[in-house]
């Protein structure tokens, strides 16, 4: 054999191989590995809340605004600025209208 | 649609873009993986949809330099000789016996009896730079070998295919 003819057997291109599913198989694989991704996410995310719940102090992250909310709720100016409020929104909408 | 619509849509997370490029290069990579696991077509098979499971992955990090077909072949390269050093094959192996199978009249599959009998590194070389027309340095970036390396390894496979064919004729 010369070299000519070995380069010649040797440039011919692969044989073409036909699909018969293999795409399909692969987009399957893609969207089981997406499924699992997503699933592994949700697990995270609810390992993560569980924890949060079990071992953060929430009743001392919460105290402050519960307090807050309380105070809001007594305070005489924060009515007066909130009826203000509902009061030109509500003008505003009647010369629109 | 030509291409890099396509690998910009799936870059994007369109997987209706990335199933059109698996169909178009399912067939040239298959056909390197086949020559790769020496004519096992089920193995080829499965490491060929590793590959593109991996490319679909890893698809925002290709950046367009060199063909998108010369990374797929990089990874599913990667992913064979991690195929091969998992089950404790050795990828350089060098068996210069002639081929065990006989001669055959058909010159096109003693090709492949003989490149059988050539380390994975050779066969993967001769395949990259003659069947699939990549030059020595493209094939050096696919094979992450260094460039003179993959040259030896051409003219080696050479030499023993060469050789291989001859007693086969």
């Amino acid at each position: 054999m010369t070299e000519d003819e070995l380069d010649a057997l040797l440039k011919k291109p692969l044989v073409g191989v036909a699909d018969s599913g293999f795409s399909r198989d692969v987009a399957a694989r893609m969207e089981r590995s997406a499924r699992l991704g997503a699933g592994l996410d949700l697990a995270a995310l609810l390992v993560t809340l569980l924890l949060v719940v079990l071992f953060a102090p929430l009743g001392r992250l919460v105290a402050p605004f519960e307090a807050l909310g309380i105070n809001l709720a007594l305070s005489l100016p924060f009515a007066i600025a909130c009826a203000a409020l509902a009061l030109s929104f509500g003008l505003l909408r009647w010369t629109t209208d | 649609m030509n291409e890099g619509a396509l690998l910009a849509l799936a870059a994007a997370g369109d997987t209706i873009a990335y199933d059109a490029l698996v169909r178009g290069h399912q067939s040239r990579l298959r056909g390197f993986l086949r020559r790769l696991a020496r004519g096992d077509h089920a193995l080829a098979d499965d490491l060929a949809q590793e590959s593109f499971l991996e490319g679909w992955r890893k698809i925002a990090q290709f950046r367009g330099e060199g063909a998108f077909a010369a990374w797929l072949a990089r990874i599913a390269y990667r992913r064979y000789l991690m195929w091969a050093r998992e089950r404790k094959l050795e990828p350089l192996e060098d068996d210069s016996n002639a081929c065990a199978g006989g001669p055959s009249p058909d010159q096109k599959l003693d090709l492949e009896m003989a490149m059988t009998r050539l380390a994975a590194p050779e066969r993967a070389a001769l395949t990259l730079c003659y069947a699939e027309g990549y030059t020595h340095e493209e094939a050096a970036k696919i094979l992450e070998l260094p460039l003179g390396t993959v040259k030896s390894h051409v003219a080696r496979g050479r030499q023993k295919l060469k050789a291989l064919l001859e007693v086969a004729s």
